[in-house]
C-alpha cells in the first residue's frame, strides 16, 4: 500500500506530492530528504536505498517519468491520480496511463535523458554511444512519409571477469538482457527465436567447474526470466519467445550465465615505484576477438590511492582517437579509446606524483 | 479577457510562486470565467486551472478560490474536469462546508454516459473525505459496483474501502462486503477483482480488530479454499501490483493436505521466472511457508529458489539488486550451507556500492566452509588493501570471523598475520584486535602470533581498539616475548598522552600480569604503573589502579589469583542476532522488514525513529520498551539507572510509589519470591495515586543494588477477568492466531526459587497451569531453557490470550509474549498469569 508519492528536486523542492490516504504526519518528504541528504556524513557512504512505509520508489527509469525534468510535471500529477487509488496502485503500464494523459508533453532532448530500464546499469557514468547496429532499424521502411514502423531489439550484456595478478580467471560472469523497443502500430505479435541449443539451469550441485566449452558448443544459461509479455508455450520446444510488445522499451528476457568463455579483452598492469614519491604505471590491454568485429568507445578506469596529487600520462606512439584524464574527485585514471581493432595489443603509460606527505608511507 | 499567455507560462514553473496576489488574480480571472459562454472559454479555463495546480504543487495556499473553482466545473471538457478534481480532493477537507457544493455535480456526473467521467467522478466523491457527507456516497457506490464499464467497478471497489474509513457503519449497512466479494469471485475484469481484494483486505482487518464475532466470521472467508484457488487460478490476468497482493494472500493459506501444496507450487512454478523481482519475491514466500513442515521439500524450494534470486541481483536497478540481495542475505543466514557453492555470486565488485559490498561480506563470512574456506579467504585478502577504507576493515574482519568459525585456521592465521606486514595503521589496528579474539579461543596458535605481533612497534598504532589489543597480548604473553617489560614501560612513561580510558586500563592489567610472570624486570613499571593510574583523572582507571594496590598490599598471592588466572578458551562469542530475530524477520519474508532489519541492528537504529509512526516499521519485540524507555528518560534522570539495568521492565508494571518504598524495605530482608506470591490487590491499595517517576527510580536502585525485587504488583486492583475453565482451541488455530495477531505484551518476570526447581519436570508447571485455567498447547526446550505455549479463554466471549513463555531455570526468569484478541484485557490478564506462575512451586 502507498500512502504518499513524491518527486523531489536536488535541494528538496517537491516536484510531485501526493497523499493517497492522508495518514503520516506532515513533513514526510522533509524527514525523508534529510535522512538521504545527509546520511552519515563522517564516513561518506552512500544511503542504501530505503523503503519505508510512508516513501516508496519507483524506479526512476520507469516510462512514467520519461520526461519529468522539472517541465512535464503536471502529466506526472494528473497521471499520479490515476496510477494509485487509495494506496492501491492500479496500472503502471504506459499504454494504459497514455490515454488518461491529453496534453502534449514537452519533449526532451533524448540525449540529456539518463538511459532508461535494466540497460541503465551498463552506462553507469558514461555516456552512451550506441555502435552502427542499434541505431540502424531492423525493420527497414520507407523513409518520410507517415510515421516508421520499426522495431529495436538490442541485446545488452555485461561481463564481469577477473583475473588475477597473473593473469588467470578468477571469476566470470555475463549479466544479459534481451531489450526491445517497439514503435510497430496495431501490436502484432512478434516471434523471437534464440538458438536451438540453448539450455537452462547447470546440472550438478557446484555452479562454477569449469567445463571445456570454449569454442562453441551449447549455450548454457544458469537461468533467465522474462517479461510478462512474453509466452513461453512453445519454448521448450524449439527456443521461440512469443509476445505482443507493449509500448516503449522493456527488457524481453533477463539471463545470468557463469559458463566459461573467452573474455574479450585482456588487461595487464605493471606497477614500479620509481622514486620516493613517485610509481610508474604499464598498462597493457590486449583485444581479443574476432577480426571481423571492432569494439567501439573503449573506457579504462583505474582507482588511484587517495594521496595522488598528479598524473602525467605518455601513450603509445602513433595512438589515434585515444585521451587520457585524471579524475580528481573520484580519484580515478581515465583512458578513452574510440576504437579497439581485434588482436592489438594497446599499452598506456603513465607517471603519478604523490603527496610529498605520504613520502614517508612508501618508503617504509 | 485578462489571462495572456506569458504570465500563464511563467506561473508553469513551480518553483518561484508570486503569492498572493497570485490568488486574488486566479480568483478574479476564474469569476470572469464561471459564466462565460465565450468560444475561447474553455480553453481559458483550461490554462487558469492548471496555473490554479502548479500554485498547489509550488505549496501556495489557493483554498481561498474554492468557490469559483466550484463554479467554473461545469464544463465538458476533460482536462478541465480532472484538474477540478484534484483541486476538490485536496481541499474538501479543510473546508467540509464549501465541499457540500462539490456534491451536486459530481453526482451529476456519476451519472454522466462517458465512464471515464463517471469513474472521476465517483473517484472524487470518495474521496472528500467529510464525513457529514457520507449519505450522498452509498448509492452512488452500490450502482458503481454493478456499472458497465470494469474502470467504474474498479473504482467502485476501492471507494467502499475509502467509506469504510469515513463512516464503518455506513459501508456495514450498505452490504457492500458481501457484494465486494460476490464481485471478486465472478468478475471478469482482473484489476476490479484486485480491487475488491484489497478493499476486503483492509475492512476485514479493521472489523476483525473491532470485535470477536467479526473475526470469527471473517475467519472462515479466509479458511475457506475456493478463495486462495479462484485467484490463483487467474494469476496470470492481475497485473504485477496485483499478482503481489495475491500471492501475500497465498502465503497465509494453510493447505488441508500435502496435494494441495503441490498443486499451488505447480500452479505458481512460473512465476519464478517473471522478471519483475516483486513478484519473485511475493513467490518464493509462498513456497516457503508452505513447505515449513516438509524439510525436505523446503531445502529443495531453497535451491529451487538460488538461480532466480541471483538472476534478479544482477539484472535491473542498483536499488533492486539491494533489496532482493537483502533477501538473500536473510536466506543465507538461514542455511549457509546451501549456498555455499555459490560463493563466487557473492565476490564484491569494483563498481559495488558500499552497502551492497558490506551485505556480501556478512554473507561470504556465513558461507564459509571447509571446502571453500581457501577461495574466499583469498579474495577477501584481496578488499584488505582497498581504496574504500571502511570496506577494507569490514573484510578483516571477515577473514577473522571466518577464523574464529573454522578449526583448520592455520592457513587464515598466517594470512591474517600477513596483513601486519602491510603496514596501514588501520590495517593493523584491525588485524591486532582480531588476533587478540583468535588467541583467546584457540590459545594453542599463541607461539605463530606473538613472534609476529612482538614486532609491532606500538607508536605506529592509533587507534585504541587495535592498541588495547596489543597490550593485552603483551600481558597475556609477556612470558613468551622476551621485551614485553620493556615495551610495556615504555608505555607507561608515555601515559599522560594516551587519551584513551580504555587503553590506560588495558595497560595497567597487562602491567599487572607481566609482574607475575617476571617480577625483577617489570617491578620498576609497575610501580610507576600505580602510581600513575591512581592519580589518573579517570574514575575508572583511579579505582582500577588502586583496586590493584590494596590487593598487593594484602596479599600479593590473592592478587596473583585475580590477575592471572588459569584461563579457559573461550568455545563461542556471543552472537550478534539471537536466532529469534531472524524468525521473525523470515515471517515477514517480502516486506520492508527484511532491509530495514540489517540497520536496525546495528547503531542506523536510532535514525529511523523520527515519528511515532515509524517505530513500527523497525521490527522486533525490543521497540516498543526501546521507546518506552525512551518516554522515561524524559520523565526522570534517575532513570538511566532503568534504561541499562532493568531492560525487561515496561511500562504496564509499575507503581509502588514513595510510600512503599518504606514498605519495601523491610520486604526486602524477606525472601522475594515471598514478595511476588503476595496477592497483587494488597500492594496496590498502598500504591494508588502516587507518582510513577520516584517508584521507577526507586526500582531502578533495587534491581541496580541486586536487591532482587523484581515482581512489581500489578498497578491496578485486580480486574474482573476470570478465566474459561475449558477453553479449545486446535493447534493449527492458535498457529494462525499467534501469526495474525500483533503483541500485545512482553515482559519479564521472575520465578520462585522452588518453582525453578520443580520445573525440572515440565509436566507438571503445565499441570499447575492448567488449575489455573490456563492450557499449555506446546512446549519444549532443554534444561536451563524451557519454552511453553499456553493459551486461555476469557470467560463468556471467545476472545483468546496466547502466551509465549520461556522460562531459564538457572536465573528463576521467565519471559513472557502475550498476544490477545482483545488487546484491552491483555494486562489484567498478564498480571493473572504471573501470578499464577509465581505460585508455581511454592504449594
Amino acid at each position: 500500500m502507498i500512502s504518499q508519492f513524491f518527486v523531489l528536486s536536488q535541494r528538496g523542492d517537491h516536484i510531485v506530492f501526493r497523499d493517497y490516504r492522508g495518514e503520516v504526519p506532515k513533513g514526510s518528504a522533509e524527514i525523508f530528504f534529510r535522512k538521504v541528504k545527509f546520511w552519515n556524513d563522517d564516513e561518506a557512504e552512500e544511503a542504501p536505498p530505503v523503503f519505508v512505509r510512508v516513501c516508496y520508489f519507483l524506479p526512476p527509469s520507469h516510462s512514467l517519468f520519461e520526461n519529468v525534468d522539472g517541465v512535464n510535471y503536471i502529466h506526472v500529477k494528473v497521471a499520479g491520480l490515476f496510477f494509485v487509488d487509495f494506496g492501491y496502485p492500479q496500472t503502471t503500464s504506459t499504454e494504459v496511463l497514455k490515454s488518461y494523459i491529453f496534453n502534449e508533453p514537452i519533449m526532451v532532448d533524448a540525449g540529456r535523458l539518463p538511459p532508461l530500464g535494466p540497460a541503465a546499469m551498463f552506462m553507469q557514468g558514461t555516456k552512451r554511444m550506441p555502435g552502427t547496429a542499434v541505431t540502424k532499424s531492423v525493420v527497414a521502411t520507407e523513409p518520410g512519409g507517415k510515421k516508421r514502423e520499426e522495431i529495436f531489439v538490442d541485446i545488452i550484456e555485461r561481463i564481469s571477469v577477473t583475473f588475477s595478478s597473473s593473469g588467470y580467471i578468477l571469476t566470470s560472469e555475463i549479466d544479459g538482457t534481451i531489450q526491445m523497443k517497439s514503435y510497430l502500430s496495431g501490436n502484432p505479435e512478434i516471434r523471437l527465436a534464440l538458438n536451438e541449443d540453448l539450455s537452462i539451469g547447470r546440472t550438478g550441485s557446484s555452479t562454477f567447474d569449469y567445463r571445456s566449452s570454449s569454442g562453441g558448443g551449447t549455450v548454457v544459461l544458469d537461468d533467465c526470466n522474462f517479461h510478462e509479455s512474453v509466452h513461453l508455450d512453445s519454448f521448450d520446444i524449439d527456443r521461440t519467445l512469443s509476445l505482443i510488445p507493449p509500448d516503449g522499451e522493456f527488457p524481453v528476457m533477463n539471463y545470468r550465465m557463469t559458463q566459461e568463455f573467452k573474455p574479450p579483452f585482456r588487461v595487464t598492469a605493471l606497477i614500479e615505484e620509481a622514486g620516493p614519491s613517485r610509481a610508474e604505471v604499464l598498462l597493457k590491454i590486449r583485444a581479443d576477438f574476432s577480426a571481423n568485429v571492432t569494439a567501439n568507445t573503449i573506457t579504462v578506469q583505474m582507482p588511484v590511492p587517495s594521496y595522488t596529487m598528479r598524473a602525467s600520462f605518455e601513450l603509445e606512439a602513433g595512438a589515434v582517437g585515444q585521451t587520457t584524464d585524471f579524475k580528481e574527485g573520484s580519484r580515478r585514471l581515465e583512458w578513452n579509446l574510440k576504437k579497439a581493432i581485434a588482436f592489438t595489443v594497446l599499452t598506456y603509460f603513465f607517471i603519478s606524483q604523490l603527496q610529498e606527505i605520504s613520502q614517508r608511507k612508501l618508503v617504509q | 479577457m485578462a489571462p495572456t499567455v506569458p504570465t500563464a507560462a511563467k506561473s508553469a514553473s513551480p518553483s518561484q510562486p508570486s503569492g498572493k496576489s497570485e490568488v486574488a488574480d486566479l480568483k478574479q480571472q476564474l469569476r470572469q470565467l464561471a459564466g462565460s459562454r465565450a468560444p475561447d472559454a474553455d480553453d481559458q479555463r483550461r490554462d487558469v486551472f492548471k496555473r490554479v495546480i502548479s500554485c498547489m504543487t509550488a505549496g501556495i495556499d489557493v483554498s481561498a478560490a474554492f468557490g469559483e473553482m466550484v463554479m467554473c466545473s461545469a464544463t465538458s471538457d476533460v482536462v478541465t474536469k480532472k484538474m477540478c478534481y484534484l483541486y476538490v480532493g485536496a481541499h474538501a477537507r479543510a473546508h467540509p462546508d464549501l465541499a457540500l457544493l462539490t456534491i451536486n455535480f459530481l453526482q451529476r456526473d456519476c451519472r454522466d454516459q462517458d465512464p471515464t467521467i463517471r469513474g472521476l467522478a465517483l473517484r472524487s466523491l470518495c474521496s472528500l473525505r467529510v464525513p457529514n457527507l457520507v449519505e450522498y456516497l452509498v448509492t452512488p457506490l452500490t450502482t458503481g459496483l454493478k456499472d458497465p464499464s470494469a474502470y467504474v467497478r474498479m473504482i467502485a471497489a476501492v471507494g467502499a474501502a475509502k467509506l469504510y474509513h469515513i463512516s464503518a457503519t455506513a459501508c456495514l449497512d450498505a452490504d457492500l462486503p458481501a457484494s465486494l466479494k460476490a464481485l471478486m469471485l465472478s468478475d471478469p475484469d482482473a484489476q476490479v477483482v484486485a480491487n475488491c481484494l484489497h478493499a476486503l483486505q483492509e475492512i476485514w482487518t479493521l472489523e476483525a480488530a473491532n470485535s470477536e464475532s467479526a473475526a470469527r466470521e471473517i475467519e472462515r472467508h479466509y479458511i475457506a479454499s475456493q478463495l486462495y484457488f479462484t485467484l490463483l487460478n487467474r494469476i496470470k490476468e492481475f497485473s504485477e501490483w496485483a499478482q503481489c497482493t495475491v500471492l501475500e494472500l497465498a502465503s497465509k493459506f494453510l493447505p488441508s493436505d500435502n496435494n494441495e501444496i503441490f498443486d499451488i507450487m505447480n500452479l505458481l512454478e512460473d512465476r519464478l521466472q517473471h522478471a519483475n523481482g516483486a513478484v519473485v519475491l511475493a513467490t518464493i514466500k509462498v513456497f516457503l511457508h508452505l513447505t515449513m513442515s516438509m524439510t525436505d521439500v523446503h531445502q529443495q524450494v531453497y535451491e529451487r529458489i538460488k538461480a532466480p534470486l541471483l538472476t534478479l541481483v544482477g539484472a535491473g536497478s542498483p536499488e533492486q539488486s539491494y533489496s532482493v540481495l537483502c533477501h538473500l542475505h536473510l536466506l543465507v543466514m538461514r542455511a549457509p550451507m546451501l549456498f555455499s557453492s555459490d560463493y563466487k555470486s557473492f565476490y564484491c565488485q569494483f563498481s559495488d556500492p558500499s552497502y551492497v559490498k558490506k551485505l556480501k561480506l556478512e554473507m561470504l563470512t556465513a558461507i564459509a566452509n571447509e571446502s571453500n574456506t581457501y577461495e574466499i579467504v583469498t579474495e577477501l585478502c584481496e578488499y584488505a588493501g582497498n581504496v574504500d577504507v571502511p570496506i577494507a576493515r569490514e573484510s578483516i574482519r571477515a577473514v577473522g570471523k571466518i577464523a574464529l568459525q573454522q578449526y583448520d585456521v592455520n592457513a587464515i592465521v598466517d594470512r591474517l598475520l600477513q596483513f601486519l606486514e602491510m603496514d596501514k595503521d588501520y590495517v593493523t589496528a584491525e588485524t591486532l584486535v582480531l588476533v587478540k579474539d583468535l588467541l583467546r579461543k584457540y590459545p594453542q596458535w599463541s607461539h605463530d602470533c606473538i613472534a609476529v605481533v612482538g614486532n609491532i612497534s606500538s607508536k605506529n598504532i592509533q587507534e585504541p581498539k587495535g592498541k588495547a589489543a596489543l597490550i593485552w597480548m603483551l600481558g597475556e604473553y609477556s612470558q613468551d616475548m622476551h621485551d614485553a617489560p620493556y615495551i610495556l614501560e615504555g608505555l607507561v612513561e608515555n601515559w599522560d598522552e594516551e587519551h584513551s580510558p580504555e587503553v590506560r586500563l588495558h595497560l595497567l592489567t597487562a602491567v599487572m600480569k607481566c609482574f607475575f610472570k617476571r617480577p625483577p624486570e617489570t617491578q620498576k613499571a609497575l610501580g610507576a604503573t600505580l602510581a600513575a593510574g591512581i592519580s589518573d583523572t579517570h574514575q575508572d582507571v583511579h579505582d582500577r589502579a588502586l583496586f590493584y594496590y590494596r590487593l598487593l598490599q594484602y596479599d600479593p598471592s590473592v592478587a596473583e589469583r585475580v590477575v592471572n588466572p588459569p584461563k579457559q578458551a573461550v568455545s563461542v562469542f556471543a552472537d550478534m542476532q539471537s536466532s529469534e530475530m531472524k524468525d521473525r524477520i523470515f515471517d515477514e519474508f517480502n516486506s520492508l522488514s527484511v532491509p530495514s532489519y540489517l540497520f536496525t541492528d546495528k547503531d542506523h537504529r536510532g535514525p529511523f525513529e523520527y515519528s511515532e509512526d515509524l517505530t513500527n516499521l523497525t521490527v522486533g519485540a525490543e521497540d516498543p520498551e526501546n521507546v518506552i524507555s525512551a518516554q522515561r528518560y524524559q520523565e526522570n534522570d534517575n532513570d538511566l539507572l532503568l534504561s541499562t539495568s532493568d531492560k525487561e521492565d515496561n511500562g504496564t508494571r509499575v507503581s509502588n510509589g514513595s510510600s512503599t518504598s518504606s514498605y519495601n524495605a523491610p520486604s526486602d530482608l524477606i525472601s522475594p519470591s515471598l514478595l511476588s506470591s503476595q496477592p497483587p490487590a494488597e500492594s496496590a491499595l498502598m500504591t494508588t495515586g502516587v507518582p510513577t517517576s520516584s517508584s521507577l527510580s526507586n526500582f531502578g536502585l533495587d534491581d541496580l543494588l541486586g536487591l532482587g525485587v523484581t515482581e512489581a504488583p500489578a498497578p491496578r486492583p485486580p480486574p474482573a477477568l476470570t478465566l474459561n475453565s475449558k477453553p479449545v482451541l486446535d493447534p493449527g488455530t492458535f498457529q494462525r492466531k499467534w501469526g495474525q495477531l500483533a503483541l500485545s505484551l512482553s515482559q519479564e518476570c521472575s520465578l520462585s526459587p522452588q518453582g525453578a526447581a520443580a520445573l525440572m519436570n515440565p509436566q507438571s508447571l503445565i499441570r499447575h497451569m492448567q488449575g489455573n485455567y490456563i492450557q499449555c498447547i506446546a512446549s519444549g526446550g532443554q534444561p536451563p531453557n524451557y519454552k511453553f505455549f499456553f493459551y486461555a479463554q476469557k470467560d463468556g466471549v471467545t476472545a483468546f490470550f496466547l502466551v509465549e513463555c520461556i522460562i531459564n531455570t538457572a536465573s528463576a526468569k521467565a519471559q513472557l509474549k502475550i498476544k490477545a484478541d482483545d488487546g484491552t484485557a491483555a494486562e489484567a490478564f498478564s498480571t493473572l498469569f504471573q501470578s499464577a506462575l509465581s505460585k508455581f512451586g511454592l504449594s
